[in-house]
């Protein structure tokens, strides 16, 4: 096997460092399959400084790869969904501070009210029962209404990340329509 | 080399059709990625860079439409060779149908939009 070119070995690099971020764990034999493609090329005669242009920066190429295999991954069991969809909002939140601010932002609104949706049930189910709980303040709220407001704030909680997943659809959308035009960072 | 020049729409299409041809590419012979961009270039807007194309043939082979085999070369690491499974078969004759019906539907379509 001939020596690696200092240029090919730097792209190698960046394309695996940000292919390990995006944590794709077959990030080994995708760096492994591009530079068989690198090899093929030159083999062609093609010169490396023109290999490594159509490839576009290693980030972006490592992101097509990313988007590719995240995208059109089945979703199988919820368990495998979620951490799919959690993934793939790395993915996106790493894309630019706007959705970075979007996503925590969405997702704290989200959790939140999520959280406090069930404590409000927990805890309206407790003052009915005539315990009342030390160090919580009902503003003299009677318990039915406390258990009432739960799945309203649920409801709220649900409704920031349904918002949040179509965000995320809508930005992964645009990624996928700006990937064959390649090699320009995207997000 | 560079890719074909296209219209934002164009581009999204030849998305959709890339699988399409890259299975059918592979119908009758194993390829291997360069070769695959290249002759993708012949097809006028068919053409997409290696920055689609790579990431398409690792999803496909990822889906067990394709799987690879290693055969070694004198000047570098080996040559990853594609072949259709019996799934990626399947796979290319449903879209076929797919392409087929779409096709003709917009055909027909066009005509009814010139005769009205």
């Amino acid at each position: 096997m001939t020596e690696e070119h200092p240029r090919v070995r730097a792209y190698m690099s960046q394309f695996e460092a940000t292919l390990r971020k995006h944590g794709l764990k077959e990030w080994a034999d995708i760096a492994r399959d591009l530079r068989s493609h690198i090899a093929e090329a030159i083999d062609y005669g093609k010169p490396i400084d023109a290999i490594l242009d159509s490839f576009g920066p290693p980030e972006a190429l490592a992101r097509a790869y990313a988007v590719e295999l995240l995208m059109d991954k089945p979703s199988g069991s919820r368990g495998a969904g979620l951490g799919r969809f959690l993934q793939l909002l790395g993915l996106l939140a790493a894309g630019g501070i706007a959705t970075f601010v979007v996503v925590f932002a969405l997702g704290s609104v989200g959790l939140g009210f999520a959280l406090s949706g069930v404590m409000l049930i927990v805890i309206g189910a407790i003052e009915a029962m005539g315990v009342h709980l030390p160090h919580v303040q009902t503003a003299d709220l009677p318990p039915l209404l406390i258990m009432a407001l739960g799945p309203v704030f649920l409801a709220l909680g649900w409704s920031a990340f349904w918002v949040l997943s179509k965000y995320a659809g809508f930005i992964a959308g645009v990624w996928r329509k700006a990937a064959p035009r390649g090699g320009q960072a995207v997000g | 080399m560079p890719e074909h020049p296209t219209s934002d729409w164009t581009s999204q299409l030849r998305r959709g059709v890339l699988e399409l041809c890259v299975l059918s590419l592979l119908r009758t012979r194993e390829s291997y990625g360069y070769e695959i961009v290249t002759t993708l270039e012949r097809f006028g807007p068919l053409a997409a860079g290696e920055n689609t194309i790579y990431p398409l043939l690792r999803r496909l082979k990822t889906d067990r439409h394709l799987e690879t085999f290693a055969v070694d070369s004198p000047t570098g690491p080996p040559r990853q060779y594609f072949r259709l499974t019996r799934i990626g078969r399947a796979r290319l004759e449903t879209l076929e149908l797919e392409w087929t019906d779409m096709a003709d539907a917009v055909a027909r379509c066009l005509n009814e939009g010139v005769a009205s």
